[in-house]
């Protein structure tokens, strides 16, 4: 059938541009897998999408999912934008991405182990010393800390955008506290109930074990104890992610504490309950290293628990995640993942990085320089897509700053060709529309590694836009992995 | 499925039970300042009196007296000013916040009644309010309090944060009844309070009553002619009336009983043994010898051992000491 037969839903679609779109081939016919969702819209009028629009958003208000505006004095929580079109990926693609973030993160925990003991990868020459010295992630105070199984990273949200030939390629790890996996399970909830035929017709694999998976991973690095304590550490409500950490406690069974919920005495951690103090042994933690024990760390945070540090170090009370492993997830480190992958397990990366210029090279520094207007530059130790410049998106003053930035401090940025994301179709003011999007999988390290197959769809709203962290006007849709 | 009982942060109880009490609070102060307002319209008094009327709102309240009165800004600031320790607004907002950071605690219904009594009071047109009858605002506030404690009862697992929340508002009850009797019924007792107006003895005493809400509980007990002792008797050591002071310290010792049965603490705990004493003391003093020996120091003691109460409950469930603990 030719597209222009197809609905109104699909007018104005527009098929020819370089980068790839997750449902319909160049040429516009829909790709293989997404051939039964395309015939359900096209016999779709706007009218009833719409209708499902809203009572799949009122089903996000409801159930509370919803995230804390910073600054607003009334508390104002507002719901994460759903889109309604599922993004489907085949079982023949998740293989390899699953292979490939099952090989990364094995990699990046030796890494981080080499890193924190022997540092024989520096001693080869594989990755320069300074370049780890220099992170502002770097904690010199884990030198020879033993970490339980060797997971410094347990709970990792890998961000993966798809090239303009269909590959999959690793756009950055997230391995201090990755957030969002309660949108990806809340959104499975919702695509169920607003497509519950087409979602069994399809066979999806499923993602609800999320919250076991994860419990089991904590409980994998702590002795076998029948009466083992495991907590989930959260800043408290102001903070924007709080809403996950009440879900996953709740699904998960556990605590969720506070820093002032925990005291350290003797280096054992303690919660302290209205039946006395209940030791503590597994912490998931959502604070950032820099907060998380103000005499080891920052002095400054009420966030954290005193003494924490130092119970870890005896070991005591297992962290997940374990404390510095920021410096892998460095934007110049990044740049040697596929070095390091080679360097430990003598594989090849199974998913590709986006190439990425280091600036304390003269060479590729001066490459940079010289083409601010279509690269995009990032800072190494930043996420949630703030400080960026996006080359082709920005003015000449932008770009000035930037390149005085570069010049002034070149460890602390990286530049990387201006992607062309995928786009998938979304259903945006009545009909259906292209957006860019990435995905997030997230990967689970203990005894075993464990990835429940998808992750969070994020959806960049604005048209043409290529950001798509929530709170910069993102949203999300379901991610379906097909069982074949 | 795990059944066993969790254990419960003691920052989790605190927030409970102090979100109870700063709601009774709001509600208290509602009350005192609708028969206020109400008084003060029906016969409108001199200067000299409103101010008298005020100060002896601002003791019930536990507020400090001002130098001067300035009698229309300081309702408004006890109602709205949410900078006003004391004011409604106030007591509602800290009520909130607690909530607020125990939410997953709460059923749902208990956050939205709590937070929307709160946002309602917050955007209140308050010229509104002052141009109509401020009697329906007040109203509004009494009926959003109890409307949370109904459903609080009714949503809620009367589990040991069901019971932080009934020993904080018992608690607020009872202090705040024995802080009003001071400043209110204890000058009557004595005679050292010659009525406002001669004729106006009768009316100050059914004030007085409509304060607490015990007008029509008191009238079925006793019969109308009002006597000062009386009244005292009735809101001391009655067991019935939800807000006598015995009833508030009946409550206390279940919910401490409770508490103590479902932490695995022995029954002998301080705190029980207080509040054991506190209700062997009403169950069994008698008005006529409480006032030969004196209501304001009565008050006073029992004040004390409420004091206490709350100390020794902090001390066993929320503030210990790492070492006690660890013992």
């Amino acid at each position: 059938m030719s597209v222009e037969q197809s609905s109104d839903l699909f007018r104005d679609y527009p098929f020819d541009h370089p980068h790839y779109d997750e449902m319909f081939a160049a040429g516009g016919a829909p790709r293989r897998h997404y051939d039964e969702l395309y015939e359900r819209l096209i016999n779709h009028q706007a009218g009833e999408l719409q209708y499902r629009q809203q009572a799949s958003d009122l089903n996000f208000l409801n159930q509370g999912i919803t995230f804390t505006v910073y600054g607003d004095e009334q508390g104002t929580e507002r719901t994460f934008p759903f889109d309604l079109l599922p993004r489907i990926i085949t079982h023949q693609e998740w293989e390899t991405v699953e292979a490939g973030l099952t090989q990364r993160i094995i990699a990046l925990n030796m890494f981080l182990h080499d890193v924190y003991h022997e540092g024989l990868i520096f001693r080869d020459k594989v990755v320069p010393y300074e370049l780890i010295a220099t992170s502002r992630h770097y904690r010199r105070e884990m030198r020879g800390v033993d970490v339980p199984r060797r997971a410094y990273v347990s709970i990792c949200g890998t961000d993966l955008v798809r090239v303009e030939d269909g590959r999959f390629c690793v756009l950055e790890d997230n391995l201090r506290v990755p957030s969002g996996v309660s949108y990806m399970l809340a959104n499975r909830q919702v695509a169920k109930n607003v497509f519950p035929r087409l979602f069994a017709n399809y066979g999806v694999r499923p993602i609800d074990q999320y919250g076991q998976a994860l419990l089991t991973t904590l409980r994998s690095l702590a002795p076998p104890l029948d009466d083992l304590s495991i907590v989930l550490l959260t800043p408290g409500v102001f903070n924007s992610a709080y809403y996950e950490h009440a879900f996953l406690a709740r699904q998960m069974g556990i605590q969720l504490v506070e820093g002032r919920d925990l005291v350290t005495h003797d280096s054992f951690v303690y919660m302290r309950t209205t039946s006395g103090l209940k030791r503590v042994d597994v912490i998931y933690r959502r604070i950032d290293d820099d907060f998380i024990d103000p005499l080891a760390f920052t002095n400054s945070s009420t966030l954290g628990v005193n003494g924490l540090f130092n119970a870890y170090r005896a070991g005591n009370v297992v962290l997940a995640n374990s404390i510095g492993t920021g410096i892998a997830d460095d934007k110049a480190v990044y740049a040697y993942v596929p070095a390091i992958i080679r360097y430990y397990l003598g594989e090849d990366a199974i998913l590709d990085n986006i190439e990425t210029f280091l600036l304390e090279d003269d060479l590729q520094r001066a490459h940079v320089l010289a083409n601010l207007d279509k690269l995009v530059v990032k800072a190494v130790g930043e996420s949630g897509g703030y400080g960026m410049l996006i080359g082709p998106h920005s003015t000449r003053q932008q770009q000035a700053e930037f390149a005085e930035q570069i010049q002034a401090h070149p460890r602390n940025y990286i530049a990387q060709p201006t992607l062309s994301l995928s786009t998938a179709p979304c259903f945006i003011d009545n009909r259906i529309t292209p957006r860019h999007v990435d995905l997030r999988p997230y990967i689970l390290f203990g005894e075993r590694v464990t990835i429940v197959p998808g992750g969070l769809t994020r959806v960049a709203l604005k048209e043409g836009s290529l950001v798509v962290n929530s709170s910069q006007g993102g949203g999300s849709k379901d991610t379906w992995v097909l069982y074949e | 499925m795990n059944k066993t009982t969790p254990s419960m942060l003691s920052r989790v109880a605190e927030n409970l039970y102090w979100m109870a009490r700063y709601l009774e609070r709001a509600e208290n102060s509602a009350r005192l300042l609708d028969v206020y307002v109400n008084r003060t319209l029906e016969i409108a008094p001199g200067a000299a009196l409103r101010d008298a009327r005020l100060r002896r709102l601002l003791r019930s309240l536990d507020l400090p007296d001002p130098d001067r009165i300035d009698s229309d800004q300081l309702v408004h600031s006890l109602t709205f000013d949410a900078a006003y320790e004391g004011s409604i607004l106030f007591n509602l907002s800290i009520a909130r916040d607690n909530a607020h950071h125990v939410r997953e605690q709460l059923s749902s219904e208990m956050w939205l009644q709590i937070n929307s009594l709160y946002l309602d009071v917050r955007r209140k047109d308050k010229v509104a309010v002052w141009a109509d009858e401020p009697h329906e605002f007040y109203m509004h506030v009494k009926e959003g309090a109890h409307l949370f404690q109904g459903i609080t009862d009714a949503t809620m697992n009367h589990n040991q944060g069901w019971h932080f929340i009934q020993i904080g508002r018992y608690m607020e009850r009872l202090i705040s009844l024995l802080t009003f009797l001071r400043a209110q019924v204890v000058e009557h007792i004595d005679g050292t309070r010659t009525s406002d107006q001669p004729s106006e003895g009768y009316f100050e005493l059914v004030a007085l009553l409509k304060s607490v809400s015990a007008f029509e509980a008191f009238c079925k007990v006793y019969n109308p002619e009002m006597q000062p002792s009386w009244i005292a008797e009735f809101l001391l050591f009655n067991a019935e009336f939800p807000r006598s002071a015995r009833f508030c310290i009946d409550t206390l010792f279940g919910s401490f009983g409770a508490l103590a049965d479902s932490t695995m603490r022995p029954k002998s705990l301080r705190v029980n043994r207080l509040a054991g004493r506190l209700q062997s003391t009403f169950s069994f003093d008698e008005i006529d010898e409480v006032i030969r020996q004196g209501v304001t120091d009565y008050l006073y003691g029992i004040k004390h051992q409420a004091i206490q109460i709350h100390d020794s409950l902090f001390d066993a469930y929320i503030s210990y000491s790492v070492e006690a603990a660890l013992g």
